[in-house]
């Protein structure tokens, strides 16, 4: 058996062999460094979406809710009752809204939009 | 080539370096392989995966081992990772020996053919004795075994060999 052992002979790999490792290394190389470069924008694309999505989400909710906020100086009211409707100019809402006004108490509301 | 100063300039990314590491192991590693995986397609697939690992992972490097044992260690993990995958391990005595008979042709002797007989826990340790020449403290990193349990596989490989010859 030793004596066989020694007459073990190894298959050769050719010449070629290196080339294709080193262009296989090379291809990984390029894929890294291209995940690399789009990595940076895509996490800030996704913190962002993120960003929005949760400000949106808790201004729905606000809404649903009838959450009290605290909006500045009406500019025009329709009624002087208790429970009235009227026209709130809001910064932080892309546009004019319809809100119903529940008087809570003195200095508190409740607001509900539509 | 100094393998401290080969190991230095993989580190800083030199290509060369790689190249030289694969002129000095590559037909050491493919026959190993080769030997375990017996599909020679794979095998060289598999020997191309062990210097890519070796380029990318070389901080993984401990400079206390020997660059040999390192690359048999990936080599090692790889061929057993692919036998796991084929599921091939229960079933390794069954299946027929000629391929890497073939794959072989130097080989008259019909070592080879009784080699494959051995099963996967037992040739590896013996291939990395008895071919490839590392101590049983080597095999033991390369496999992470204890010591005593690559003599008692080597032991056992060769007592199965010697009866599989014997009877031939």
């Amino acid at each position: 058996m030793e004596r066989e052992l020694k007459d073990i002979k190894y298959l050769e790999l050719p010449e070629s062999f290196e080339d294709n490792v080193l262009e296989r290394i090379r291809k990984i190389k390029r894929r890294r460094k291209r995940t690399k470069v789009l990595a940076f924008p895509a996490l800030l694309l996704a913190i962002l979406a993120l960003t929005v999505f949760i400000f949106y989400s808790t201004q729905k909710k606000e809404y649903a809710e009838g959450k009290n906020l605290t909006f500045p100086d009406r500019k025009e009211q329709i009624s002087e009752n208790e429970i009235f409707l009227e026209v709130i100019p809001v910064k932080n809402f892309e546009r004019e809204n319809i809100y119903l006004i529940e008087t809570i108490k003195d200095n508190e509301e409740k607001i509900y939009a539509f | 080539m100094d393998e401290i100063e080969l190991v230095e300039r993989l580190k800083k990314g030199d290509e060369e370096a790689i190249r030289e590491i694969m002129r000095a192991y590559k037909n050491r590693i493919f026959n190993f392989i080769l030997r375990i995986v017996k599909d020679r397609e794979k095998a060289l697939d598999l020997t191309q995966e062990v210097f890519i690992k070796a380029y990318f992972k070389i901080n993984t490097f401990k400079k206390d081992s020997k660059l040999s044992t390192w690359l048999f260690t990936i080599a090692s993990n790889l061929s057993r990772s692919e036998l796991r995958k084929r599921k091939i391990i229960d079933f390794i005595n069954m299946l027929s020996p000629k391929l890497l008979v073939e794959e072989h042709p130097g080989n008259s002797s019909g070592i080879e053919y009784f080699l494959q007989k051995i099963k996967p826990d037992y040739r590896i340790p013996f291939i990395l004795k008895e071919i490839e020449g590392f101590s049983s403290e080597e095999i033991a990193n390369i496999l992470k075994i204890p010591e005593g349990t690559v003599k008692s596989r080597i032991f056992r490989a060769k007592k199965t060999l010697r009866n599989l010859m014997e009877g031939r």
